[in-house]
């Protein structure tokens, strides 16, 4: 099993309720299936509206079978830009 | 063929000798530049001779709305002002929300310009096609407030919309923006000090006229479809606004902290000015700009302690540049250093920025309190913060070299130069480059300087393209000509950003709106007017003496960032000039940065600008 992190940054904490959460995964769980997990906590990655990133980069730009660590931690707030 | 959406008049003032004129806008420009910072940068071109003075009689400004603004749509609030800045000394667009843009085509006019010098103090009152003006000695000294105030109070009870100016503009600082109505702004450049060097205190219009619409019935039904899709944005920036993007890009690592010296500081350090600090301990209501559902502006108020009473709606930008920049984590501190800038009426970020290096100054022992009649501005001190933003409007100590903003400083203070990060003479907004190399790229060719709208906001790109990551290099020249380009149309349009994604305004718009508002079908053609501005206003620049060797970067940008999540990453010479390539190269302008003559047959520009 691998423990990961996932914040919740600024709107997103009002959807989930909390700050942050860990969750475990198997230990052969890959970034592909990450989606499964951020649905499951009522998140939809795809949506134009949330931006998630990984180890400060975008999920996307990872290889969908690299395999989760330990450690990881994913971010994941609402598109916004600045005024 | 153009049905609705534009008066087809200009309102020209000449303040010297107080007459005005109503000329007619031609069809073509419409076409080939849409309205607002289009059709500015093509006036620009036109009526500014590239050698004259910013706050000299020879300079003009004008305000130019788009075609949707004020149509009977959700958010259609935008307008635009064009004329040569004195903090870059070059050619100046911006862009503000409100009422005056739709007040304005009321009155009959898409655009109005103001010309010539006034002998005194005035207020200039657009009422329809009559022109008056409220000289009074006692305009000077005025805030921002107190001049909209004074100026209601001498006009009939009608719905009027404002642009006023502050005792910075009076005072010639170069950094100074003009407030529109009660709270949006043309922040960045030192419009207001143009204003002032005009001896215009105060603008007012009104009128009884109708945008025409082409098709009054579909515009109905588009609006009422954008305002269901707004829901979710309306959800999204209500709460919390842009104020949001303090946790988010501090996350990121990429918060300028300290003057530049830092990126990043622990969330426990922060917190203070946080979105989630400004809602639960500050907030009392939202704003909204004219025909907006959204209301994203959060008005906030300080209740408690030594920073008691101060009143703003703070912006990430500001948040930023007053807060973490400044070493200040708290956000009482923040709304107060807000609430002087628009009572001073100075731009937020070009403040923070220069307060910054003011502190950072003092922290390397550079400076001393002898220099600035004794006062002291350590980072994180906001009592003093306060008095010094009031010493740069008043030219007082320090703030007489301040108050000439990046390039006045640098000119008479050369050994600071290390301590300022900007761009052609316009600081940065709260975004550290060397966390998302698009952002370094989107600084060094924004028409205007360092500016993540005009320049572009690579943020979400750099995070959700397949093809690179923000640390990349390659293809950061794409994105950044695409969002430049996106980004000019959007702006001539009359339309708030925030809200521009549910009419679908992105590279591929749909037909819809443009041609129910003016019945003529600009979608195909929208992207390509973008490009066409992006390029009339290089031509503006080169013809200002401005090419490659201005496209730079900060020697700041090249030290790496020391700690957070993007600790390591710096921008070097080599770097910025891979994309620079790369960017040139995708515009079709040559290794100095120079359109190229097939690049400005390709966008029919050549006829306007030869
Ligand atoms: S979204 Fe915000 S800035 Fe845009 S029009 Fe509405 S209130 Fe104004």
């Amino acid at each position: 099993m691998a423990t990961i992190t996932i914040k919740f940054l600024a709107g997103m904490q009002t959807i989930a309720g909390k700050t942050s959460v860990e969750i475990s995964v198997d230990s052969d769980s890959q970034v592909r299936n990450l989606s499964d997990h951020l649905q499951g906590l009522g998140f939809d990655p795809e949506s134009s509206d949330t931006i998630v990133v990984l180890n400060g980069r975008g999920l996307g730009q990872w290889a969908p079978d690299r395999r989760i660590q330990d450690g990881d931690e994913l971010i994941i707030f609402p598109s916004i830009s600045g005024g | 063929m153009l049905q609705g959406g534009y008066m087809g008049k200009l309102l020209r003032i000449n303040l010297t000798t107080r007459q005005h004129v109503i000329e007619d806008i031609v069809a073509k420009d419409f076409q080939y530049f849409l309205g607002g910072r289009g059709l500015g940068a093509l006036w620009y071109w036109r009526e500014i001779e590239p050698n004259v003075e910013p706050l000299a009689s020879q300079n003009k400004i004008g305000f130019f709305t788009g075609p949707l603004t004020g149509a009977p749509l959700v958010s259609t609030t935008k307008f635009q002002v064009a004329t040569k800045g004195p903090e870059t000394g070059h050619y100046l667009c911006s862009n503000s929300s409100g009422y005056f843009g739709p007040r304005l085509r009321q009155a009959g006019f898409d655009a109005l310009i103001l010309e010539g010098v006034c002998e005194q103090w005035t207020a200039v009152v657009v009422e329809n096609d009559t022109v008056r003006f409220i000289d009074d000695k006692s305009w000077q000294g005025l805030s921002t407030f107190e001049a909209r105030k004074k100026l209601l109070n001498q006009l009939p009870d009608l719905k009027w919309a404002t642009l006023c100016v502050g005792p910075a503009a009076e005072n010639g600082v170069v950094f100074s923006s003009i407030f529109v109505d009660d709270g949006r702004a043309f922040g960045r450049g030192g419009s207001g000090a143009v204003l002032a060097s005009k001896k215009v205190k105060a603008l007012a219009v009104r009128g009884d006229n109708t945008l025409p619409i082409a098709d009054a019935e579909k515009c109905k039904e588009i609006d009422k479809n954008a305002r269901k899709d707004l829901k979710i944005s309306r959800e999204k920036h209500r709460l919390l606004g842009t104020a949001q993007l303090v946790e988010i890009i501090n996350e990121l690592g990429c918060m300028p902290t300290l003057n530049f010296q830092h990126s990043w500081k622990p969330p426990e350090e922060v917190q203070g000015v946080y979105a989630q600090t400004l809602r639960k301990e500050y907030f009392e209501r939202n704003y909204a700009c004219f025909r907006c559902s959204v209301a994203c502006g959060q008005s906030a108020k300080v209740k408690l302690g030594e920073f008691a009473g101060a009143a703003s709606r703070p912006e990430y930008e500001s948040i930023g540049m007053l807060g973490p920049l400044c070493g200040l984590n708290r956000m009482d501190a923040v709304i107060a250093a807000d609430e002087v800038c628009n009572k001073l009426g100075m731009d937020t970020i070009t403040s923070g920025n220069l307060l910054a290096m003011v502190m950072e100054l003092f922290e390397k022992g550079v400076i001393s309190a002898d220099e600035n009649e004794g006062l002291e501005v350590n980072f994180g001190d906001g009592q003093a913060m306060l008095q010094m933003l009031q010493f740069i409007a008043e030219r007082r100590g320090l703030g007489k070299i301040i108050a000439n903003g990046a390039k006045g400083i640098i000119e008479a203070r050369p050994e600071w130069k290390a301590f300022i990060c900007h761009v052609k003479g316009l600081p940065f907004p709260a975004y550290d480059p060397r966390g998302f190399n698009g952002m370094g790229l989107a600084y060094a060719t924004s028409a205007r300087g360092a500016c993540h709208n005009v320049g572009g906001y690579t943020v979400s790109g750099e995070l959700l393209s397949d093809n690179y990551d923000r640390y990349a290099l390659k293809g950061k020249g794409e994105l950044v000509k695409s969002l430049q380009d996106n980004r000019a149309y959007v702006d001539s349009l009359g339309i708030c950003t925030v809200v521009r994604g549910a009419y679908g305004f992105g590279t591929s718009p749909p037909p819809d709106t443009l041609l129910a508002v003016t019945g003529y079908d600009f979608a195909p053609h929208l992207m390509i007017i973008g490009e066409r501005i992006s390029n009339l206003e290089r031509s503006i620049l080169l013809r200002e003496g401005i090419d490659r060797k201005d496209d730079d970067l900060p020697p700041r940008m090249k030290e790496p960032i020391p700690d957070g999540p993007a600790s390591g990453h710096f921008i070097s010479d080599e770097m910025l000039n891979e994309m620079l390539d790369e960017y040139y190269g995708l515009r079709g302008w040559d290794q100095n940065g120079k359109p190229l003559l097939k690049t400005l047959e390709r966008l029919e520009l050549k006829e306007f600008i030869s």
